[in-house]
């Protein structure tokens, strides 16, 4: 056995079957190593917050402007949805069956319900919307669609049809149409249905029961439309959400079953900008995932800190969206409202940090 | 040769318990799901990834750590949550209420969360309850805790008790309230049972788990 210095590779005084051997067992932790370090280091880099590290994917800019747990000396459980008209936030207090009228610092203005007159009351509601003159509430448990005015009154009661099964309709998701009429969804009959102003069915899409691809839905709840009158239905337990053309036709899906950037597992608020941007929010993956108009994956709103990968979210169970002004509104069922700036501009926020200038991405 | 015959015999025999106890394994809680109310898939699809959310290998993942590991809303809760929340139904909505109590549950111990009383996977009893008992259901753990400290399965209105307040909706923000049952605990009817007081989730704040604060639940059917 040779004795002595073996050098730096420590091969040249072996024999060739044991110097060939060893090189062997060299070349295989090199490559061990090539392949653990092209494994670890892009997740080390996102997560190290150093200048110029690619984070894009994962966060979408969007600035947190304000959020508020609860209204100031009063409290909500498990609000669903929110809609903000003119300097007014409108709130459903779903587990109380009221709408709570806030201020913009958090203040109770007004409630709406439980009873609203002597034969109608909130009964699980589940959305809301608004033209800007009325305020449109999916009432989940009464089967149909309460229009009031914005000082609570009811103007309208718009009940829906049951399913062929026979079974009540149950609205979890409204939206307006710009030019008059409604979308509403009917979670227990998996159908989505446009209706004019009077509430007349103008048509109705899905089978009636659950279904998948295009033929339907399975759990169709939230609810948008943009400015070309496509529709976008939160398709709850296909995980995904479908936009449909004005007149009902299944155009495309954004997301698809699982847990990680781009899919979606429990697909629970969506709202378009006029950009024609995505924004749905996932109860389960606690975050708001953002496509293109053409499906492509733009990133999270959600995280804490941009910048670090470790950051948890700012979310505990975000539903209901919603976009006024360039202003996305969040109402999570436990972590209340949250108010994000969509149009990069900075703000300080009221449950997030401030992101430092030297990362452009950083403004989640 | 014998000796060959019987090693065959015998690898087979472990073969077959092996694709038997894996085909469980792997498949028995779809079997059990199937049919109930969580069998919400599309039919001819599969039944488990509504909940067991598949992960795409190599994907970006969204967070570091799981979300909401901490807190009252940990554990099982989220998932069972994302359609017990009045989306995809409205039954036991109340339960999620975190400020009402709610039985001792450690949160992400399997068996002793949600899955303490309840099995998704499907159970022989109502609600997904593990074990049977109807209201009487806690004396499964608390064996002693009726009769030592209040009668049990005793017909209530027989005895002339009539309770001033019956009534427990929780869907309609009615927290409070003596329900009595009848004598198999799964319906309404005339007997004292554990849940003619207590609440296991959604009972009145700040009394632990009775539907009303100690005197009043006392009065309401122990009248002076």
């Amino acid at each position: 056995m040779q004795t002595g210095s073996y050098g730096m590779w420590g091969a040249e005084h072996l024999l060739p079957a044991e110097r060939h051997k060893k090189l062997l067992t060299l070349a295989a932790l090199g490559l061990l190593s090539l392949a653990t370090a092209a494994y670890i280091l892009p997740t080390l880099l996102v997560g190290s917050g150093t200048t110029g590290v690619k984070v894009s994917r994962l966060v979408y800019p969007a600035s947190l402007v304000q959020s508020i747990d609860k209204p100031v000396d009063e409290n909500w459980t498990i609000p669903a949805d929110a809609v903000a008209v003119g300097d007014a936030t409108f709130v459903l207090d779903t587990g109380n069956n009221r709408i709570v009228k806030l201020s913009p610092d958090g203040h109770v203005l007004a409630t709406y319900g439980p009873h609203l007159g002597t034969e109608t009351a909130l009964q699980m509601p589940m959305a809301i919307a608004s033209d800007g003159r009325s305020l449109f509430v999916a009432n989940s448990l009464a089967g149909g669609v309460l229009v009031l005015d914005l000082s609570g009154q009811v103007q309208q009661v718009l009940p829906l049809p049951a399913g062929v099964s026979g079974k009540a309709a149950r609205p979890i998701g409204v939206a307006v149409l710009q030019g008059g009429g409604l979308v509403v969804s009917d979670a227990d009959n998996d159908r989505v249905f446009r209706l004019d102003v009077q509430g007349n069915v103008l048509w109705i899409a899905g089978t009636g029961t659950r279904a998948g691809n295009e033929e339907g839905f399975n759990v169709p709840g939230a609810l948008a439309v943009d400015a070309a009158g496509d529709v976008f239905v939160a398709d709850t337990l296909n995980a995904r959400v479908v936009e449909l053309s004005p007149g009902g036709a299944f155009l495309r899906q954004f997301g698809r079953r699982g847990d990680t950037a781009g899919l979606l597992s429990r697909p629970k608020g969506v709202a378009v900008d006029g950009a024609g941007r995505v924004f749905v929010s996932d109860g389960l993956l606690a975050a708001v995932e953002v496509f293109a108009p053409d499906g492509t994956y733009l990133g999270l709103i959600g995280r804490r800190d941009a910048r670090d990968i470790k950051s948890i979210s700012l979310f505990t169970a975000p539903a209901g969206l919603s976009i006024t002004r360039g202003s996305l509104l969040v109402t999570d069922r436990y972590a209340g409202i949250l108010s994000f700036d969509l149009s990069g501009a900075r703000h300080t926020s009221a449950g997030g940090r401030q992101p430092s200038p030297a990362d452009p991405a950083a403004t989640n | 040769m014998k000796h060959l015959a019987t090693i065959a015999a015998l690898a087979l025999v472990a073969l077959a318990t092996l694709l038997v106890l894996g085909e469980t394994t792997a498949f028995g809680d779809e079997k059990g799901v199937a049919g109930t109310k969580h069998d919400v898939a599309i039919p001819g699809t599969p039944v488990c990834v509504n909940c067991h959310i598949p992960h795409e290998a190599g994907a970006e993942v969204l967070w570091a750590a799981k979300p909401n590991t901490s807190g009252p809303f940990a554990g099982l809760r989220p998932l069972c949550f994302s359609c017990h929340d009045g989306t995809v139904t409205t039954i036991g909505t109340f339960a999620f209420d975190l400020s009402r109590p709610l039985h001792l549950r450690s949160s992400g111990v399997r068996g002793a969360d949600c899955d303490r009383c309840h099995d998704v996977h499907g159970t022989p009893y109502a609600k997904f309850l593990k074990l049977p008992g109807g209201a009487d259901f806690c004396r499964n753990c608390h064996e002693k805790a009726g009769p030592v400290n209040h009668p049990v399965d005793v017909n209530a209105r027989a005895l002339g008790i009539n309770p001033d307040d019956s009534s427990w909706d929780p869907y309609q923000g009615d927290f409070s309230g003596t329900r009595l049952w009848n004598a198999d605990g799964t319906g309404p009817g005339d007997y004292v049972k554990c849940l003619s007081c207590h609440a296991t989730h959604g009972g009145t704040p700040d009394t632990q788990f009775n539907t009303m604060p100690i005197g009043t639940l006392c009065q309401n059917c122990h009248k002076k």
